[in-house]
């Protein structure tokens, strides 16, 4: 009975290690993402603070009682004080023994035989303006030493109860607030609403001229024997490994010719003849058992009807699997937009385009240049999730054998 | 019947030695002229040769009763229909009209969301569990769905634009050509004419198939093979894709590719003309004609050979360790897929974030990480390192790497998931009966079961990093050249090609710089396929 007890204590000790690997590495991967959609919801300021915080965070306010207007709250030795004011603070010191310093606020001095002819001090060779400063009920004239600003702290229920601290070092309360108008400001900035609806008109157009293309190639491959068509088959697969960097200057070349650069037709055409699609289609037809086309072809149907008919109702997972592959495919694609859509033709912009010139415009504004990235990245993650199903199983299966 | 066919077979005759004129005619026109230059004349005077030779053949066929005759009528109306379509399509500036499309798109949204969520109602199909009533419905909506998106995007004046430009000389030419071939290619396709020319019943099939994977074929003519070899001969030529392009044989990769070995001697190295100095080994100094090129290529060695075995032995391990059947599995391969479908862009900009060297969250996590360490007892007090990610020369590549790692490897993990539930379960149970503990079960049994998953993993991952770019250019946007980061030390070959191809306008380099790149992918890829083959041997 022990030893039972004892393997099945450590398989139970396995299985909590198995999890705390594969949490910590959810983590590493899920993290940057939670950065992302925290840094798209900060206010400025806030995504520039240290230590960064993943929540949005913005410094509350209150408003004072008697007071009109809400002021942002800081916390003070320990009590919570809104801030009513800022006094500009002056130290000064009498020109013969600097290290006498007296500080107070700079509306309480004069300049020393007034404004028009101001009395001057030699101090360490340098002739300085001096001030009245009111010390102890006198008047000494005096050089001004270092200024800083002072902020005026009031207790909010208690208005006049008053200490004034530097504002810089002082620590603010915050609150959780995000900022969704940063997604409507960056809407704006980058014209990101045109190239999000231009990307979903090039998506939609790849998607679907590759899935017409790759059926109608997938069952001449599949079904129809004609002299050439092996040769031609193997011809396909070898290209599929054939980079695409081999083909970007001959692209722009072509399309030079054709009048498509700096167009959305150039993002377009090029993709939807496409041999990887041919070779998954025509992969799930060949699966296909004879049986079920012989009572069609028995009673004279074409192979057109065959095909819509019977193939394609009977090849959802494939046709999924290709439509997903192809839609993350062109939303994502960057290199080719970036070499032929102008950088200035804003009009002609999709997603990865606005993304990238968005990074470098708005690098001192990084939590806008985040909710860029969630607009971007929304839309193929909700498409994965909806067609998980068939992509991640079939993906991989099919484009294994 | 066949008296029709007959009457129809001697107006083709006709009709495809008119065509042969014609398209002869275009070849002299074409050779006389000058003006029309390069490979798009090359490839006019290749079609317009064919077309003649093609319709020759076709009206003797048909004289001599051939199925022969009949096969190159229909290829060749075909190709007449779909050359005067596609001219018609480009004449009347429908592609290039799907830019103001993009702009009225827009409107059209709503309308498609009701379009797919109505599709989604009738079942795809098969519309499981969904009653008839919900299936017609849908299907109504759907299709009130899709009108309206036509219509709100503009189709009516999209329309009348089309007809007036069809309404030209050219465009009427055009639909001219439009419907003479596709008559004439369906009429040549019926069965009385099949008969006449005593068309076998395999000899019709293949015409259907050329049908069928004529779009897929001539598509991957126009933008797959045709430019690879346009490529190949651009490589071997001087050209700033505005004058002639100028032969100069291997003179684009002579220039690339020259190294020059010497000594150091006093501290000092001395190249021939034209070299700059490389690097320097020990007392030995490499020199080359191109150092930007040789700096591409040792980066981009550097960063595969350790970017590559990071993004696929973890992706290995976590996918065992996936395989294994607990509750939760599904989530977590959920989240390890999710940084590969996000985008090189986006996830170039998130990582440009968490770099940051000041206010950035791999920095102040250092710093954390510190504190814990200082916190124990019994070690070394250390203080954190606060590396400029994206600055600095020496970690840059680095940088890079690791960004390229956590994209792929959740994608590498649910290959290797595939094909661990290929491996037959029943090698494991012997295995283990054989008193195999847990890691040699790991090391004899799944990692030989693996090698085919191995070799697509390892090359598709290989063909990638080769091709590393976006991420490079997204991270160090700022610098000269965009991509190639502080002192070139993320300069990749894609980098270095675009600021060949599309900054100095030295296409022909750019194209010889695309080459060698390939035939490396080519070489890594084969080296892998070989490995594979090797192990299935043993």
């Amino acid at each position: 009975m022990a030893v039972v007890s004892g393997s099945r204590r450590r398989r139970t000790a396995q299985r909590v290690g198995l999890y705390v690997v594969l949490t910590l590495v959810g983590l590493v991967m899920f993290f940057p993402f939670a950065v992302v959609v925290g840094g798209s919801l900060k206010a400025r300021d806030d995504i520039f603070s240290y230590p960064p915080r993943l929540l949005p965070y913005q410094q509350t306010t209150q408003t004072p009682a008697g007071g009109e207007e809400p002021l942002p709250v800081f916390e003070i030795d320990g009590q919570e004080r809104v801030l009513v004011r800022q006094v500009q603070v002056v130290t000064y010191a009498p020109p013969d023994d600097l290290e006498a310093t007296v500080t107070v606020p700079a509306d309480e001095v004069e300049p020393t035989g007034g404004f028009t002819e101001q009395e001057t001090a030699v101090v360490d060779g340098e002739e300085l303006p001096l001030f009245d400063v009111p010390v102890d009920g006198q008047v000494v004239p005096m050089v001004e030493v270092r200024s800083t600003v002072e902020g005026v702290f009031a207790l909010p229920d208690d208005p006049d109860n008053v200490v004034r601290a530097n504002v810089r070092t002082a620590q603010t309360v915050d609150e959780v607030s995000p900022q969704w108008s940063n997604f409507r400001e960056v809407l704006r900035l980058q014209s990101l609403d045109r190239s999000l609806s231009n990307t979903a008109l090039v998506t939609i157009l790849v998607v679907g001229g590759t899935v017409l293309t790759s059926i109608l190639g997938g069952y001449a491959f599949a079904r129809i024997r004609f002299p050439g068509r092996d040769a031609m088959f193997l011809v396909y697969i070898g290209s599929i490994m054939v980079p695409f960097v081999i083909l970007i200057i001959p692209l722009y070349q072509l399309m030079v010719t054709l009048g498509w650069v700096d167009s959305l037709a150039a993002l377009v055409f090029p993709f939807v003849f496409n041999a990887y699609g041919t070779f998954l289609i025509r992969q799930f037809f060949v699966s296909i058992p004879k049986d079920l086309e012989e009572a069609a072809v028995l009673d004279g149907a074409s192979q057109w009807t065959i095909l819509w008919r019977i193939f394609v109702p009977l090849s959802t997972p494939a046709i999924a699997t290709l439509s997903t592959f192809m839609f993350l495919y062109a939303w994502n694609s960057f290199v080719w937009p970036f070499i032929v859509i102008n950088a200035g033709n804003v009009e002609n912009h999709v997603l990865t385009l606005s993304l990238q010139q968005l990074g470098g415009r708005a690098a001192d504004t990084p939590n806008l240049v985040f909710a860029g990235v969630v607009i971007a990245v929304i839309v193929p993650i909700t498409v994965f999730v909806l067609a998980q199903r068939y992509f991640v199983e079939n993906v991989a299966t099919s484009g294994l054998k | 019947m066949l008296v029709e066919a007959e009457r129809l077979a001697a107006g083709l005759m006709v009709w495809h030695l008119l065509l042969a004129l014609a398209a002869a005619g275009g070849v002299v026109v074409l050779l006389g002229r000058d003006t029309v230059t390069g490979g798009g004349r090359l490839a006019a005077i290749a079609v317009l040769v064919f077309a003649a030779l093609a319709s020759l053949g076709a009206a003797a066929g048909l004289r001599a009763r051939r199925h022969v005759g009949r096969l190159l009528s229909v290829v060749v109306n075909y190709l007449l229909f779909l050359v005067c379509f596609v001219g018609l399509l480009q004449h009347n500036g429908v592609f290039t009209g799907l830019d103001a499309l993009g702009e009225t798109f827009t409107r059209g949204v709503p309308f498609l969301a009701v379009a797919v969520l109505a599709f989604v109602g009738t079942g795809f199909g098969d519309g499981e569990g969904l009653s008839a009533t919900v299936r017609r419905m849908s299907r109504l909506v759907a299709v009130v769905a899709v009108v309206g998106l036509l219509l709100a995007v503009g189709l009516v004046p999209g329309l009348l634009t089309f007809v007036r430009r069809t309404a030209t000389p050219v465009g009427l030419l055009l639909l001219v050509g439009i419907v003479i071939g596709a008559y004439l290619t369906w009429r040549a396709m019926q069965p009385d004419v099949a008969r006449l020319v005593g068309t076998t019943e395999h000899q019709g099939r293949t015409i259907t198939g050329l049908l069928f994977v004529s779009p897929n074929v001539l598509g991957f003519l126009a933008f797959f093979a045709g430019p690879l070899l346009f490529s190949l001969y651009v490589s071997f030529n001087a050209w700033d894709a505005f004058a002639d392009p100028e032969w100069i044989g291997l003179g684009n990769y002579i220039e690339m590719l020259s190294l020059d070995v010497t000594t150091v001697t006093d501290g000092r190295a001395t190249f021939p003309e034209g070299y700059q100095e490389l690097g320097r080994v020990g007392s030995v100094a490499f020199g080359a004609r191109d150092v930007l090129f040789w700096t591409s290529l040792l980066n981009i060695l550097v960063f595969s050979l350790v970017a590559i075995p990071l993004s696929v032995i973890p992706a290995l391990f976590l996918a065992t360790a996936l395989n294994s059947k607990v509750p939760g599995i599904r989530l977590f391969r959920a989240i390890y897929f999710v940084p590969s479908i996000a985008g090189v862009v986006a996830v170039a900009l998130i990582w440009k974030q968490l770099y940051d060297a000041t206010v950035g969250w791999i920095n102040y996590l250092l710093v954390l990480a510190t504190d814990v360490w200082n916190a124990l007892p019994l070690l070394p007090e250390a203080t954190a390192p606060q590396p400029q990610w994206l600055s600095d020369a020496n970690i840059a590549l680095f940088s890079l790497i690791i960004v390229f790692a956590w994209q792929y490897i959740g994608f590498n993990t649910v290959l290797y998931l595939a094909g661990l539930q290929g491996i037959d379960n029943s090698l494991h149970e012997a295995a283990m009966l054989d008193g195999a503990n847990r890691w040699q079960r790991f090391r004899n049994v799944t990692i030989p079961g693996l090698k085919e998953t191995t070799f697509f993993v390892v090359a598709s991952t290989g063909i990638l990093a080769l091709q590393l770019f976006g991420e490079s250019v997204v991270l160090f946007s700022r610098s000269t050249p965009v991509g190639a980061g502080p002192e070139n030390s993320t300069l990749t070959p894609v980098v270095y090609l675009y600021e060949q191809g599309f900054r100095r306008f030295d296409q022909g380099y750019a194209s010889a710089v695309a080459w060698v790149l390939f035939v490396l992918i080519f070489v890594f890829t084969f080296i892998q396929f070989q490995r594979q083959r090797e192990q299935v041997g043993g």
